[in-house]
């Protein structure tokens, strides 16, 4: 077997449920190089909610929470401030995530808690069976939007920046060493990070949208769509372009959120201790 | 098929083995083209293969 | 009596008492009427005690930020009122179906939808029991009183850890906003219970599989398990479960609870206990039936209140028991009729009439309407 997937993986749930030539599984494996570079396993607590991508954990041999469609944020500061040390990373998607999630990864990036949140996104709700998804792009005729999408599809991270988010990058399942890359600067960033992934869903998105369920076809598409931009400032060429840029796009540094807890909690004994705030 | 997608030395071939799954596995037919790129390795997206350097060889899950 | 110290509180103040000594340190909570002093309190308290408060972004974030927490290791709670407890209710079943120990306080308000915020009812007690979707388990407690609302919180976090469930308290706006004495013991006095932890190491823990009493170990994350905890149907490893594992994981999680009811159903009977009539009642209503008691006692006429303190699961047979001997039963509650329901699903005799005084409109009923009540349905 695989080393990386001998070391990390839940053997006992093998195989992957997913389709074939699912990008999931590639995230998987990019993930858990970064995961083996960093040595942080012992220290992970991975939280998801519902849809394809929210088996992504449950195939990894650590502490896996998956709760309900949309609330795996919610289920993730829980686990993060419980224990601060813990390194939380949460995978959703662009349903779970974008839409009935969305009101806490607003929340979530706006406190800039230090977690990963991971948005797998494959333009539709593919276990579902292939629904419009608020990144579906227009005119896209789907299983609920049979006579074409009438909806802009939502930029997951320009509403992560605008959120508060300090690090927010986008990767693709068809660059997986940058996508590990990400995933290492991720879990490394001292802060709210966001990394959204696009990936290929041959049997939704590859059948109902870009004509064929043929996973090399939705790999090159990937490839020839996401385009690698350095410099943030020329994303919105790209997109002006019909394209999706990827890269690195903001990182900054702000207070992070526990540990302005804990001083304040600090401060609070302190003063009470001394018979002062009451 | 992913491996044989991305492979630019025409490694892979359509095998005769299938997986658990009953899928058609691919195999290493032409392993002496192999330039260690790794693409095959990074582009599975069941984890399936790894490419081990010393020996020039791959291992399939 | 226990050893302790005397405080006038509301019934909200003791709540936020009794789960800082309870051992509770994750608390998330919105603003609502009328339950937002106990999101207040933990605010001002847990920082004292290393703990953690969160005004969350809505209800549904509250309570799974608290599953969250209960696999963190913490003890932990949410308070809500009404429409609240409403977008709560996956939650609920999410913690029953991960069998995760935490609190839920639902102070019940004038209903449906926004209903009446300031005014008190308990149109929730349906709810409480049946709000999730699917076949679940769990215990509601019910307080009429600030002692009790206290008593009832540490009684509520050692029941969810004993076994493993979101435990309910419910509230309502009269107890939480009623300012009277409680008795805090000495910490020392308190008995408090602690989760059940894996006595075996990493590759031979299942799990969701557990010994007589149905209830599994819960280790915390990151303390050497690495266990999936999914919210699906699921088998003894924590997968998805096939058809039998899935039953055999639903019937284990409700019999946990209904298999033990008679280590935890609380029914009280005040007045004369072989009064012939009776009065059932929970929460609140329990007060004004007492005094009914009590007023009917100076006129010369022998009543007894049965009072339910743990109202889920129905206490059967302790209900029975305390209703013996009674040939009129009149079962009171602000709300349309629901405890009724079970009180006649209960006691099935055709010679005892088990009448409904209801009281809704968010007006508290009072003793003398009990009485009048007697009078005028003879």
């Amino acid at each position: 077997m695989n080393p990386l997937g001998e070391k990390y993986l839940r053997k006992n749930f093998l195989p992957f449920l997913f389709c074939p030539g699912c990008g999931d599984g590639m995230i998987i494996q990019a993930f858990l190089e970064a995961v083996d570079d960093l040595g942080i396993i012992n220290d992970l607590a991975l939280a998801a909610g519902i849809g394809c991508s929210a088996w992504i954990p449950v195939y990894i041999h650590a502490d896996v929470l998956k709760v309900l469609h949309g609330r795996a944020i919610p289920a993730a500061i829980g686990l993060k401030a419980t224990r601060p040390s813990r390194k939380v990373v949460v995978f959703t998607g662009d349903g779970d995530g974008l839409a009935i999630g969305g009101l806490h990864l607003l929340h979530a990036a706006r406190r800039n808690i230090e977690m990963t949140v991971v948005v797998v996104n494959n333009q539709i709700y593919a276990m579902t069976g292939g629904q419009v998804a608020p990144s579906t792009p227009v005119g896209s005729r789907t299983q609920t939007t049979p006579y074409g999408n009438l909806e802009k599809p939502l930029d997951g991270c320009k509403v992560a920046v605008a959120a508060g988010a300090t690090m927010v990058s986008r990767c693709s399942t068809a660059h997986p060493k940058a996508l590990t890359r990400t995933f290492k600067k991720a879990l490394t960033h001292k802060g709210f990070s966001f990394v959204e992934v696009v990936s290929q869903c041959p049997v939704q998105t590859g059948r109902y949208i870009h004509g064929s369920g043929a996973p090399q076809f939705n790999l090159q598409w990937l490839k020839d769509n996401c385009v690698p931009v350095d410099d943030p400032a020329k994303w919105i060429e790209i997109e002006a372009q019909g394209k999706i840029p990827v890269g690195d796009f903001l990182q900054i540094e702000q207070p992070e959120f526990m540990e302005e807890v804990q001083k304040m909690n600090q401060k609070v004994k302190e003063a009470r201790a001394k018979g002062g705030d009451r | 098929m992913l491996c044989q997608y991305v492979c630019k030395f025409e490694v892979f071939e359509p095998g005769e083995e299938r997986s658990a799954l009953d899928y058609l596995m691919p195999r290493p037919a032409k392993l002496e083209n192999c330039r260690v790129c790794r693409l095959c390795e990074s582009h599975c997206p069941d984890m399936a293969l790894v490419v081990v350097a010393e020996k020039k060889g791959k291992e399939k899950e | 009596m226990k050893k302790g110290r005397i405080k006038v509180m509301q019934g909200n103040e003791a709540c936020v008492e009794a789960a800082i000594l309870a051992g509770c340190r994750f608390f998330a909570g919105y603003p609502i009427t009328p339950a937002s002093e106990i999101l207040e309190g933990m605010a001002r308290r847990l920082p004292l005690v290393d703990g953690f408060c969160l005004q969350a972004e809505d209800e549904i974030a509250a309570i799974v930020a608290v599953v969250g927490a209960s696999w963190g290791g913490a003890k932990a709670m949410t308070a809500t009122s009404g429409p609240g407890f409403c977008l709560m209710q996956e939650g609920v079943g999410l913690a029953a179906s991960v069998e995760s120990p935490c609190v839920i306080v639902n102070v019940q308000r004038g209903g449906p939808a926004s209903g009446q915020s300031t005014s008190t009812a308990q149109g929730d007690l349906y709810q409480a029991r049946y709000g999730s979707n699917g076949d679940y388990s769990l215990i509601t407690l019910c307080p009429s009183t600030s002692q009790e609302m206290f008593d009832h919180t540490i009684r509520a976090f050692n029941l969810a850890e004993r076994f493993r469930i979101p435990v309910i308290i419910l509230s309502d706006e009269v107890v939480a906003h009623i300012r009277e004495k409680v008795i805090i013991p000495d910490p020392d006095q308190l008995e408090i219970v602690e989760r059940k932890k894996p006595t075996v190491p990493m590759e031979e823990f299942v799990p969701f599989q557990a010994g007589e009493d149905d209830v599994p170990p819960m280790p915390a994350f990151n303390t050497g398990y690495k266990i999936p905890v999914i919210s699906q149907a699921k088998s003894l490893s924590g997968n998805r479960g096939n058809a039998r594992e899935a039953e055999v994981f639903i019937q284990r999680i409700t019999r946990k609870v209904e298999a033990h009811i008679a280590e935890f159903a609380e029914v009280r009977t005040y007045g004369d206990e072989r009064a012939e009539i009776a009065f059932v009642s929970f929460g609140s209503v329990c007060r004004s039936a007492r005094s009914a008691v009590d007023m009917a006692r100076g006129k010369g006429l022998a009543l007894r209140s049965v009072e339910v303190k743990t109202i889920w699961p129905f206490p059967d047979d302790l209900l029975r028991s305390k209703l013996e001997g009674a040939k009129r039963i009149v079962v009171a509650e602000m709300n349309l009729g629901m405890l009724v329901n079970e009180v006649r699903r209960v006691i099935r005799r055709e010679d005892i009439p088990i009448e409904l005084f209801s009281k809704i409109g968010g007006i508290y009923p009072q003793p003398q309407e009990f009485l009048r009540f007697l009078e005028e349905k003879r």
